[in-house]
């Protein structure tokens, strides 16, 4: 089962286990990890589940798709990593994978 | 209390198992609540997603077991125990003792009422005739699948979102489908006239009929539903019928424990009600709504969650987050439909774009151009930028906004600065 870590505002590490094919999303909120509100419960309808992911990471999950852009685009001072949850699928290759809380969700 | 009763005590009880009473449990932990949690529901299937009632699950997108809100697991996980296919009949408020359906007993220290709300139904003749149905729960889910399965006509009583989703789905799955609405357009509780004219002719193309300043008068059949009759004495035959004329506020037990009870059990921004140890969450309340100044109920699942986390938060005695913008989501054919703050009367409304599927806005601003609301149609990018502007009270450029070659962020007139003032609203 890949391991999700989520690092929050002030540091604080988390980390969860989840299966292959939940989504990051689903990671979180299976595992009550604070921070991630997925109103929507992923429908991509709520940007809720907003998150950075690490360096290291981008290049495994990669860059947002249209639909996220369009759903986290008015944020003034968007991180080229920042990604929705619940539009990452977690496989093998995901073991470890890193991410960071923003300061807030909506 | 005695001892029997005394072990069946919690330090927080959550009385319904729907969004808001899942959330909660969710919220209290991640607040440190380290007490015990009892939550109890009366519908037999663990807490469960119920957009997906009228949507995905009608046309087999998704299965009924792929709808829990969080797995088993997680109740044992947060330590919380679970108590379904039971219902909570009376609060005895002095002993702080609830009473349930099966005769147990459950004391409580906290306890968050999270009931949700019922549909509300039709004083006609035949209502009760098998194949006429509503949407609340899995049970009725379920009834509904079966009805679509069949085929032939649904009548469709109530053009809100639930009637209008449950359209989309039949029309989907190839039902001829007839909608009924009391009012002269549909979603007139909800929406905006562009956005009730757009999503009308949006239907009436995929086939949809619609009967407005209909009412229905009685529901005919010997063994089963033959046809729907309405006041003007029109007979429409039919294999099935959907009522969707909106829901009230499951506050009975509050009404018979003496809290104060409106359009909902009334609640402060902490979800509090008139007993410091009892709080409301979810479709049952009667909230306040800055927007509006006044108190008003919601039924949506971002309300559940926030007030969930707000109950939390105030039982953990931690600080509460500014109140957010409220908003909602509907799924019609390929229409995503959003909305987000709440509007009074008298403001100005702004379309941008023009043509469904294409995306449209419409805005509504007050008389110096600050932003109260929007309603989006397959805009993303509208929707969540409005959700922030609302929140800000920022002030928009309508010409800007009508033009939908000029970009949404481009549409502010002042600096985000200059409106701290209005940053908490709701
Ligand atoms: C078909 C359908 C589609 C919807 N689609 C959307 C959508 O797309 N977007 C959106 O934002 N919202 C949607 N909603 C609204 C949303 O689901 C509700 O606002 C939300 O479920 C409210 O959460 P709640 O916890 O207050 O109530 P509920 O989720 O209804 O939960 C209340 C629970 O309490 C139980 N209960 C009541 N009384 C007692 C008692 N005395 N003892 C024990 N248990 C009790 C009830 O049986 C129920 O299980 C939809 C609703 C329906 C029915
Ligand atoms: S959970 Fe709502 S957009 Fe991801």
């Amino acid at each position: 089962m890949p391991r999700v870590i989520f690092i929050d505002t002030d540091g604080t590490e988390t980390e969860v286990q989840a299966d292959v094919g939940k989504s990051v999303m689903e990671a979180a909120v299976e595992n009550n990890v604070p921070g991630i509100d997925a109103d929507c419960g992923g429908m991509c309808a709520c940007a809720t589940c907003h998150i950075i992911v690490e360096e290291a990471w981008f290049p495994v999950t990669g860059p947002r798709t249209d639909n996220e852009e369009a759903m986290l685009g008015f944020l003034p001072d968007l991180n080229e990593r920042a990604r929705l949850g619940c539009q990452i699928k977690l496989n093998e290759e995901m073991d470890g994978l890193t991410v960071r809380l923003p300061i807030g969700q909506f | 209390m005695t001892d029997r009763d005394a072990a069946n005590r919690y330090d927080c009880v959550i009385v319904g198992a729907g969004h808001a009473g899942s959330a909660c449990v969710g919220a209290l932990r991640q607040a440190g609540f380290a007490g015990t949690i009892a939550l109890i529901g009366d519908e037999l299937d663990i807490p469960y997603h119920r957009p997906p009632l009228s949507k995905a699950l009608l046309t087999g997108e998704r299965a009924h077991d792929d709808l829990a809100l969080r797995p088993a697991e997680f109740y044992e996980k947060q330590n919380v125990t679970l108590m379904l296919g039971v219902r909570v009949d009376n609060i005895d408020r002095p002993a702080k003792v609830l009473h349930l359906t099966d005769g147990s007993r459950v004391g409580f220290g906290d306890l968050v009422l999270a009931t949700g709300s019922s549909n509300r139904s039709i004083p006609v003749k035949g209502v009760d005739l098998p194949g006429v149905l509503s949407l609340r729960g899995m049970e009725d889910a379920r009834a509904l699948k079966t009805a679509l399965e069949k085929g032939g006509t649904m009548i469709i009583v109530g053009a809100g979102y639930i009637g209008l989703e449950v359209a989309a789905s039949a029309r989907k799955l190839g039902l001829n489908v007839v909608v009924v609405e009391r009012e002269d357009r549909v979603l007139k509780r909800v929406g905006s006239v562009p956005v009730s004219e757009k999503i009308q002719a949006y239907h009436e193309g995929q086939g949809v009929r619609f009967l407005l300043n209909a009412e229905v008068a009685g529901f005919e059949g010997e063994s089963e539903l033959k046809a729907v009759v309405l006041k003007d004495g029109t007979h429409l035959a039919a294999e099935s019928a959907l009522i969707g004329i909106g829901a009230v506020a499951n506050q009975q037990i509050a009404e018979r424990a003496g809290l104060k009870c409106g359009n909902g059990i009334i609640v402060d921004d902490d979800t509090r009600t008139d007993d410091p140890h009892i709080y409301a969450i979810g479709d049952c309340t009667m909230r306040p709504l800055a927007a509006l100044g006044s108190h008003g109920r919601l039924e949506s699942v971002h309300n559940a969650n926030e007030q969930a986390k707000r109950a939390a938060a105030a039982i953990c005695d931690k600080p509460q987050r500014p109140v957010e913008v409220t908003w909602n989501w509907s799924d019609q054919y390929d229409l995503r439909i959003q909305s987000a703050g709440i509007a009074g009367d008298g403001l100005n409304i702004v379309v941008r774009g023009d043509k469904l599927p294409d995306p449209v806005a419409v805005f509504r601003l007050d008389a110096n151009d600050v932003i109260i609301m929007a309603e989006t149609i397959n805009a993303p990018a509208e929707f969540n930028f409005s959700r922030d502007a609302i929140g800000k009270g920022l002030k928009l450029d309508p010409a800007k906004l009508r033009d939908r070659t000029v970009p949404i962020r481009e549409c502010i007139v002042q600096s985000e600065q200059q409106t701290e003032d209005n940053l908490c609203r709701a």
